[in-house]
């Protein structure tokens, strides 16, 4: 038997009462959320598709106290779409959230930022400003990608739309790659409108024009490095060729430095040189 | 009696003056020979280092002279382990890889160990990409590229020269390939450290440097069953060479000032600097050993001559030439040189070998073609110095030794 439709439509107002009265006490921004541990909150946060702000500290001194203050005014001024929480390290109720970050042994007081989907998009130990803090909201797009390199995951940044050239056969090459039994389990395809104007300013970081007319591949390894860029076609095998040319790479971005800079060889004056 | 019964009677006639003149030779052999084998070990321990050491910045505590680091880091000087995610979630550039340590003094069969505690890659690792969009503006760094590898293929051996693993377990350790051998230890073996039991999951390839004598374990291991806390003696950087010429140590220095940083090149200098002196030095005890030890041998052999002017000038009458009696001494002044080569290079071996150690912070080892050239350095300078007076007493008149009875 169906519910008349009155009566679901008051269901559904009274579930989304019930569940904004709650939020809402999760929600608030200024003052820190003593009803709930922060594993709950980030729950809570993800499932609103809400940033969670996490203010970590282990002794309240004057450090902790300033930088207190500072985190709760750059949450209030991020608004609604931000929850934020005070943890103390030692208190045992939030001994998950702790090892799930891995903050025991962090310099206190520390700020993260995280977005709905996990990432971290922010991390700010000891001293921080209400900007910084502002910065760490992040695009989709970012979010998605840092939380792959997060998990350690190479990332293929497909920038395009129905207008730019060789769509088709620059998400081809990109998806063959993901596809390649070597790099499957270990890259991520992420997908960005380049007329999007909330990815302006990753396009921008990444050297890229917004609203730019060809089709673009990016390949980002792990912390947040880009190896190799494309523009307009691309197949799997030059994907594979820039990520293996990369992984045995000399010293890309600066001179050789005494061991550890040249894997597989050896350097030398002209840079690496295979090992005997 | 012939030459050689001649010389050895005359080598045991005066002890007092022949044990004073080969206390000198052997004092003097016995320093330069110490010198020349801890200068070249050291020498040669500051080049592997430069070859193996990934790392080109270190953070030490600001109490700490660079020498410590080189003595195996056991300075008992700390800085906290924070440090470690202070330099991950910055966004300084060029910081490639980071290795904390933590030093503590083991004891093994009798034998003295240093338990390194050293951080896995997997313990910080996913924090460097947490500093925010800002990551995605970093330059390639000097280091392989992280393609996501699984860290199944992670090849523990790989410490040696990387300075860093991507995983350790806390009840593993490494050994180092000296205190592998000593211990008769393998891959797969139990060992108890500190009252705990660790399993052997590599014993690492020989670098000749202190390496080989230390066993490595989880830095938080080690804090635990040494009762340090959340300390490190030091920070090893792998720094990317463009950015360090960039001013990433001043960075690094802003951003931990309560630390000392440093480059491994100011490492490298103040050793070579030590080792230059150490030459010096030995360049020093070599002309006061051509010097005084010359002058001791000459003025011990003229001494010899003039108190033997009757023996001689006898010898000479009755026929002997001065062939014969040029070889006479010079014979007793090449035993001794000899005898105090060999006895120096051997004292000198052994205090290198020893002291060596503690002194300079590298193994020191015996070296074999120090010996002849102790022997031919003392044996040149007894010859040399007993030449003059030999040939004054070749060259004495028996008519004249005679007058003087």
């Amino acid at each position: 038997m169906k519910p008349h439709p009155t009566l679901r439509t008051l269901c559904c107002l009274s579930v989304t009462l019930v569940g904004s009265l709650a939020t809402g006490a999760l929600a608030q921004t200024s003052q820190p959320v003593t009803a709930t541990t922060a594993a709950a909150l980030m729950r809570a946060s993800a499932r609103e598709n809400a940033y969670t702000y996490l203010f970590f500290w282990s002794r309240d001194d004057q450090q902790t106290q300033t930088m207190r203050q500072v985190f709760h005014k750059a949450v209030r001024q991020l608004g609604d779409s931000v929850h934020a929480i005070d943890v103390n390290i030692a208190d045992a109720r939030e001994e998950e959230i702790v090892d799930h970050f891995g903050v025991s042994r962090a310099p206190m007081p520390l700020a993260l930022a995280v977005a709905p989907n996990g990432a971290v998009t922010g991390a700010f130990p000891v001293r921080f400003t209400t900007e910084q803090l502002a910065q760490a909201k992040v695009s989709p797009a970012t979010q998605a990608c840092m939380n792959a390199l997060q998990h350690r995951k190479l990332v293929l940044l497909a920038i395009q739309n129905a207008s730019t050239t060789d769509r088709q056969a620059a998400y081809h090459g990109a998806s063959e790659f993901q596809r390649d039994i070597r790099f499957a389990t270990s890259t991520e395809l992420v997908t960005i409108d380049p007329d999007d104007p909330a990815e302006a300013g990753f396009l921008r970081r990444l050297k890229v024009a917004p609203q730019t007319r060809d089709a673009v591949t990016i390949v980002l390894a792990p912390p947040g490095t880009p190896i190799a860029t494309f523009t307009g076609a691309v197949s799997r095998e030059q994907i594979v060729e820039k990520v293996t040319a990369a992984r045995n790479s000399c010293c890309p971005g600066g001179k050789c430095g005494p061991g550890g800079c040249c894997p597989g060889g050896k350097c030398g004056p002209e840079g690496c040189q295979p090992a005997k | 009696m012939n030459l050689r019964t001649l010389v050895w009677r005359e080598l045991f006639e005066r002890k007092s003056q022949m044990v004073t003149v080969f206390v000198g030779i052997l004092l003097g052999i016995t320093t330069v020979v110490a010198i020349k084998t801890i200068t070249h070990y050291s020498e040669k321990a500051v080049a592997r280092e430069l070859d193996t050491l990934g790392a080109n910045v270190l953070v030490l505590p600001k109490s700490v002279s660079l020498q410590d680091y080189y003595a195996a880091d056991m300075h008992e000087q700390y800085i906290p382990e924070e440090y470690v995610l202070r330099l991950t979630m910055s966004n300084l550039h060029g910081v490639d890889n980071l290795s904390p340590k933590l030093c503590v003094p083991v004891e093994l069969d009798g034998r003295r160990y240093t338990l390194t505690g050293i951080l896995p890659k997997s313990e910080f690792s996913a924090k460097a990409a947490w500093a925010g969009a800002g990551i995605f503006t970093r330059p390639i760094g000097c280091g392989a590229i992280d393609v996501g590898d699984s860290p199944e293929h992670d090849d523990k051996r790989s410490l040696v020269r990387n300075r860093v693993i991507e995983t350790l377990e806390r009840h593993e350790t490494l050994i180092g390939a000296d205190a592998a051998q000593a211990l008769g230890l393998a891959d797969g073996d139990s060992v108890e450290l500190l009252g705990q039991p660790f399993s052997v999951v590599a014993v690492l390839p020989t670098t000749g440097t202190v390496d080989d004598s230390r066993i490595f374990a989880h830095l938080h291991t080690v804090q635990e069953l040494s009762e340090h806390g959340q300390v490190v003696n030091c920070i090893e950087i792998v720094g990317c060479c463009k950015e360090i010429s960039a001013g990433l140590v001043d960075k690094i220095d802003d951003l931990l000032p309560e630390a000392k940083v440093v480059t491994v090149a100011q490492v490298v200098a103040t050793q070579a600097k030590i080792n230059q002196l150490m030459e010096r030095l030995s360049l020093i005890f070599l002309a006061i050993i051509v010097v005084v030890g010359g002058a001791g041998i000459a003025n011990y052999m003229y001494a010899n001559v003039s108190q033997r002017r009757r023996e001689i000038g006898t010898l000479m009458a009755l026929g002997a030439e001065s062939s014969f009696i040029l070889p006479l001494f010079l014979s007793k002044a090449c035993l001794l040189g000899a005898f105090g080569g060999v006895a120096g290079f051997g004292i000198g071996t052994i205090l290198a070998v020893t002291v060596g150690p503690k002194l300079a912070g590298v193994p020191v080892f015996p070296m074999p073609t120090l010996a002849l050239w102790a022997v031919v350095l003392s044996v040149g300078i007894a010859l040399a110095s007993s030449y003059f007076p030999a040939r004054s007493a070749a060259r004495l008149d028996p008519c004249a030794t005679f007058q003087e009875v």
